[in-house]
């Protein structure tokens, strides 16, 4: 038992250890913007991963991509201007997600639809049957018998 | 070989049609002895895919190249496990073998099911069949992995071999990826005995508790290879592909990870049918789904709709496919609108705030979250069928849509449990909240004063805290009482509690798994990483690591030449080991292709890429350091052991099985009765 305690606190007291440390990392070579560029632009080798995550040798289109990326962001440029140019340069295709206007807006609002309507849906169906359940009292139980009780009782026994 | 697989092909055509017909005639005239003759066709079927698959792996044993499918997928040198892993490595090949998979799945359920759902089976065995002729046809019509090369010369086609094969892509010679596809396919077949008992359940009309009680281990043993076959082709992509991530949400990932979904889904509104007899519609729609949804990744993988780095490259099939789908979805729509009056709730519910409304929102959000991940998937064509122009739907959409789905999701995995069953009052909303409520805050409070800003990822850590506190107070609360009951240690109480209700507990272990798997997702908050080319003796620094390089060797094996650099790790001037990552360049493929190494610890990997060389002789570098990613194969493993808990037989289930049998007989009484009074 005490040995059972013991992984379980050594579990929790590990992963909490190990999430604490993560406020403290500051070195980041790549920095959260290359990541956030290379992540918003489709590689074009036909791979079907990002940028960020093309893993082919040498790869034609993520490598000058990435240089590119790179070179800009040490001159000063945001993420949402390198993002621009590429898309001006290639057109919707390289972008990883679709522009939130126009027509492409329903790309990223219609989940939200979705949820909302089934939300809605869902507590119609709780409110309807809950409503039913209030129209109909259930009787009212003052006192069981002994034959009851002991069955109860041995149900029970059944179930431990 | 190839004319007995051929053979067996053709005959599983006819006699898979004969087992539909035969079951079918069974039931009309009520005939047992033709329904059993359905079964024993079925069984059949079983048999002569097992020599057909078996026909394929012999060729591929053999490297007899005459075969256009060996050729392409094989060559001599590929050692004795890649070459069976070639059965299911090109299009033609995996699919005979999801045929085969899915016929024995066919056959277990026929022999498992002969003294009991007598009812059922007819239809089941039906169903069964028509799904194994569609695929046979398939086999036999479409991607036939028996044919062979020829050249053509003025005397006609003449039989042709190439001296060696082109063999096995080399991103699929490694051991996971062996076993991730059978595993996976496991998953994806193992649906169609549900959907098969749930198709029996609405034409016989017996929607009660018989088909649900039958299928709940065939669900819970395909769920669970689904989900064990995603973390697995999870793992593989973060060892073998060399781009430091696991999950990119592309379009085949996502094919896996939508009947994962609907079967989860599926796996928490069944316990309302078993405790309320409420939800049954939903119980069939969503089985329904989970199958379609399964033949619908299927579809995906192979018709080239989409582009997907793991697709097969075919399309000639794509209409076939969808006149299946679509004729499944009009069957069983067909099906509900008649057993509509039939699947109507038994109870109703006591109160707006109970377990079973938890229950239901759980539903919403996993529906919500397969309808977002389908529509993410599928929007690439729609936009370039309604714009013109097609719109790329990237991990960027994909995290930024369904994060908050997925911890909403998480939400209700801790607070669900804490809801009493019929109605929570106050009183027990506020006993059971504090502590999960008060540790999560404070988890977030204290991660907020360590300086940690990244919003999702505080979010995600206090939920987890949540969840946890949940389980665990779950688990005690339970142990106690039973401690107090029986007088046995604290221990034994625990682990008695499990055993006797092994659905709720396995559960709540599985629950803690997924929490694991969203620790260790939300480190990808922190990731870093560098790529820098390097000559001996040079380091390069990332998030407190130094990476020093301290030389290059190469080599070659019969399969492979390989190029490796030497990395010493080190960590506040420490060194904490020294590692060999790869390039590969396969013989057979002329395909390069990087074997990762990883300082792997609790807190994080190290991970690490050898690209290549550089004319000055410099070694390409990339280190990732990646925070907490253990814990989501940790996750996995949690949830794969809470599975196993849930699949073994409590007090409950049999009590369920009682009831069935005691509804049956009754229900055989009442007929009987019914027929005295009418004669």
């Amino acid at each position: 038992m005490k040995s059972l305690r013991f992984l379980g606190g050594g579990i929790v007291v590990g992963l909490l250890l190990s999430i604490a440390t993560l406020s403290l990392s500051q070195d980041r070579p790549h920095g959260p913007e290359f990541r956030a560029a290379g992540e918003a632009l489709m590689c074009q080798c036909g791979c079907g991963a990002t940028i960020a995550t093309c893993a082919m040798e040498r790869c034609h289109s993520a490598e000058p991509i990435r240089e590119e990326i790179w070179e800009r962001l040490q001159n000063g440029d945001s993420v949402a201007s390198i993002v621009e140019t590429f898309k001006e340069r290639y057109g919707l295709i390289i972008l990883s997600a679709p522009p939130a206007s126009g027509f492409h807006l329903t790309a990223w609002i219609v989940p939200f639809v979705v949820l909302l309507i089934g939300a809605f849906a869902t507590r119609h169906v709780l409110s309807s049957w809950t409503r039913h359940g209030e129209a109909m009292q259930p009787a009212v139980v003052t006192s069981i018998s002994e034959a009851q009780r002991a069955r109860i009782e041995k149900e029970l026994q059944d179930l431990s | 070989m190839h004319h007995l697989g051929n053979f067996s092909l053709m005959a599983i055509l006819v006699i898979a049609a004969y087992a539909v017909i035969a079951s079918l005639l069974g039931v009309k005239r009520g005939s047992v002895k033709l329904t059993k003759s359905g079964e024993r066709a079925l069984l059949a079927c079983t048999a002569l895919s097992t020599t057909a698959c078996f026909s394929l792996v012999w060729l591929l044993m053999k490297s007899d190249f005459r075969f256009e499918y060996v050729a392409s997928y094989s060559n001599r040198e590929l050692p004795f496990f890649y070459k069976l892993a070639s059965l299911w490595a090109g299009n033609d090949g995996s699919l005979l073998f999801w045929s085969w998979l899915m016929l024995l799945f066919s056959g277990i359920a026929v022999v498992t099911n002969r003294n009991k759902n007598r009812e059922l089976m007819p239809y089941v065995v039906a169903t069964l069949g028509a799904a194994a002729l569609f695929f046979t046809y398939l086999n036999y019509f479409v991607t036939n992995p028996f044919g062979q090369l020829g050249i053509i010369t003025a005397a006609g086609t003449e039989s042709w071999a190439p001296v060696d094969g082109r063999g096995l892509n080399p991103l699929l010679q490694h051991p996971i990826m062996a076993i991730h596809p059978p595993i996976l396919y496991i998953g994806y077949v193992g649906f169609i005995v549900p959907f098969a008992f749930c198709i029996a359940a609405l034409a016989s009309g017996r929607l009660g508790s018989e088909w649900i009680a039958a299928t709940r281990r065939w669900t819970l043993v395909a769920w669970f290879f689904l989900g064990t076959g995603i973390i697995l082709g999870g793992r593989w992509a973060y060892v073998e592909l060399g781009w430091g991530g696991y999950w990119a949400w592309d379009p085949v990932e996502n094919a896996a990870f939508l009947p994962w979904l609907t079967g989860t889904a599926y796996l928490h509104s069944v316990i309302i049918q078993q405790r309320k007899g409420m939800l049954k519609i939903w119980n069939v729609v969503l089985v329904a789904a989970t199958y379609l949804l399964c033949v619908f990744g299927t579809f995906l993988t192979r018709s080239g709709i989409v582009s997907s780095v793991h697709a097969f490259a075919e399309s000639d099939f794509a209409q076939i496919f969808l006149v299946f789908i679509v004729s499944a979805t009009v069957l069983c729509t067909g099906l509900i609108l008649y057993r509509l009056p039939q699947l109507k709730s038994e109870n109703e519910l006591d109160s707006m705030v109970s377990r079973e409304s938890g229950f239901l929102y759980n539903n919403l959000l996993f529906l919500v979250a397969a309808f977002a991940v389908l529509w993410g998937t599928m929007y690439p064509v729609l936009s370039e069928a309604l714009q013109g122009e097609k719109a790329m739907v990237g991990p960027a959409w994909f995290n930024k849509v369904n994060v908050p789905i997925f911890l909403g999701l998480l939400a209700l995995t801790g607070i669900g449990p804490l809801l009493a069953w019929r109605k929570s009052s106050f009183e027990s909303l506020r006993r059971n909240f504090t502590w999960p409520l008060v540790l999560s805050l404070a988890t977030a409070a204290v991660l907020f004063a360590f300086g940690m800003r990244h919003g999702y990822a505080l979010i995600t850590f206090a939920l987890s805290m949540l969840v946890t506190v949940t389980i665990v107070q779950e688990f005690h609360k339970g142990a106690l009482t039973r401690k107090a009951h029986k007088g046995t240690s604290y221990g034994a109480a625990l682990v008695d509690l499990t055993l006797v209700n092994t659905q709720r507990y396995g559960g709540y272990i599985v629950h803690f798994g997924i929490v694991l798997i969203f620790i260790g997702v939300a480190g990808m908050a922190f990731d870093s990483d560098v790529k820098a080319d390097v000559s001996p003796g040079e380091s390069v620094h990332v998030s407190g690591y130094d990476v020093k390089l301290l030389g290059m060797k190469n080599g070659e094996t019969p399969n492979y030449e390989w190029l490796s650099s030497e990395l010493e790790v080190s960590k506040n001037g420490k060194v904490v080991g020294v590692y060999e990552p790869q390039k590969h360049l396969y013989k057979a493929s002329q395909q390069p292709t990087s074997e990762v190494r990883r300082h792997a610890t609790w807190v994080e990997d190290v991970y690490l890429v050898f690209g290549s060389t550089t004319a000055e002789n410099k070694a390409t570098i990339q280190v990732f350091v990646k925070p907490l990613v253990r814990w989501v194969w940790i996750g996995g493993i949690v949830m794969f052991l809470g599975t196993v808990v849930t699949l073994v037989p409590d007090r409950r289930e049999l009590k369920l099985v009682q009831r069935s049998k005691a509804e049956a007989q009754q229900r055989l009484a009442t007929k009987g009765k019914e027929k005295y009074e009418v004669a």
